[in-house]
């Protein structure tokens, strides 16, 4: 049978799992966010 | 980092930093006011121009239709609320830059791009660049809008399209207030804008069973547009279908349409149309002076065309509208 699983290489599989379920998706979402916005013209910016 | 405050329409939002307007599609970054779905369209579609509807605008013509999420009302009838009352982010986008909206148009052979199913006010940047492109291509520019939106954006708009066809969704700030969240008062005062300016208007008026469907809100209605834009305007009353929120209330009647329609020529309006009533001759053009038939339309085609130069064929009165 296989060896067991070190805590190191635990550690790592669950970061990649948090980083692919919960990161990046919100990182997908704003880098599809940058490529879409463009300055509009009809605002002003206000004091303080 | 500063506040922005955006001034194209009345709900004047003002925003901190990555704070987002009403409408959805717009936002504070860095201190400026970014449109978030430029070159972003989430619906494109090639439809008959009679579709949005325009019925004095190349008839018979195709209308490259398109639309970004997000809208700065919130009707609670809303038949495309999947993607108006959306972010730009959520719903799935294709990219196509001003260039090759124009290209997609040309390639469909339309005569027009249309800015509608959502609210092209919201997409103002986009929607003002696709049509300097356009023009340079020999093709008109058409939006479908609620009109809620402030004069200066509105007289730019103008001087870039066409034809505007606005929804008059009801006559009393009650109604706009309570179905669309906002006031009516910039809206009237948009379509008087645009009469003035001089650009093709016809106005549709979706008739909710219970909320505007009354006679006293047709005449008001009609009193209101004959008295601020005169008899030739063209004015569609069409069919509710339960949707959105207001899924408990049953489709509109056929015969309250038809008093609408008769109220509205009563009322000296020459031009009234009926949507979603098949084979009644609401769905037909007749001229004003000689009242024949001049515009037979089966659905969305049409079937007969008496119009010459933009004259009726049969007694030379001139049809107002954009026929060529």
């Amino acid at each position: 049978m296989g060896r067991k699983i070190t805590r190191k290489e635990f550690l790592k599989m669950a970061g990649l799992g948090v980083f692919a379920v919960f990161i990046l998706p919100g990182l997908k979402k704003i880098n599809v966010f940058k490529k879409s916005y463009k300055e509009a013209r009809h605002y002003e910016k206000l004091a303080g | 980092m500063k506040k922005v405050r955006c001034l194209l329409c009345p709900r004047g939002c003002e925003l901190k930093e990555l704070e987002r307007g009403n409408c959805r599609s717009r936002m504070n970054i860095g201190g400026k006011l970014q449109t978030l779905a430029y070159g972003k369209p989430c619906a494109v579609h090639v439809d008959p121009i009679e579709k949005k509807p325009f019925y004095h605008f190349l008839p018979g013509s195709l209308s490259f239709s398109l639309a970004t999420a997000g809208c700065n009302l919130h009707c609670l009838y809303c038949q495309n609320w999947e993607i108006s009352q959306s972010n730009p982010e959520n719903t799935v986008n294709m990219d196509m830059s001003p260039e090759q909206v124009v290209r997609e148009a040309t390639g469909n052979k339309c005569r027009t791009i249309a800015c509608t199913y959502s609210e092209p006010v919201t997409f103002f940047e986009y929607a003002s660049d696709i049509a300097a492109v356009a023009h340079k291509n020999n093709i008109l520019n058409v939006w479908v809008t609620a009109g809620y939106v402030n004069q200066k954006p509105l007289e730019e708009a103008c001087g870039f399209l066409d034809a505007i066809k606005v929804d008059f969704k009801g006559i009393t700030d009650d109604f706009y207030q309570n179905v669309a969240g906002a006031g009516i008062g910039p809206v009237m005062n948009a379509i008087k804008l645009i009469k003035e300016k001089g650009v093709w208007l016809e106005l549709v008026n979706l008739v909710v069973p219970t909320y505007n469907d009354t006679k006293k809100d047709f005449s008001m209605m009609c009193d209101w547009i004959v008295e601020n834009l005169g008899p030739d305007v063209p004015v569609h009353f069409s069919k509710f279908w339960p949707t959105y929120r207001l899924k408990n209330l049953p489709p509109t009647p056929e015969e309250t349409l038809i008093s609408a329609r008769n109220i509205a020529i009563s009322k000296g309006i020459n031009y009234v149309y009926l949507g979603n009533i098949p084979e009644h001759e609401g769905n037909n053009t007749y001229c004003s002076a000689c009242k024949k038939l001049i515009i037979e339309r089966l659905g969305y085609t049409v079937t007969q065309n008496n119009i010459a130069g933009g004259s009726c064929k049969f007694c030379g009165a001139k049809i107002p509208g954009r026929w060529g």
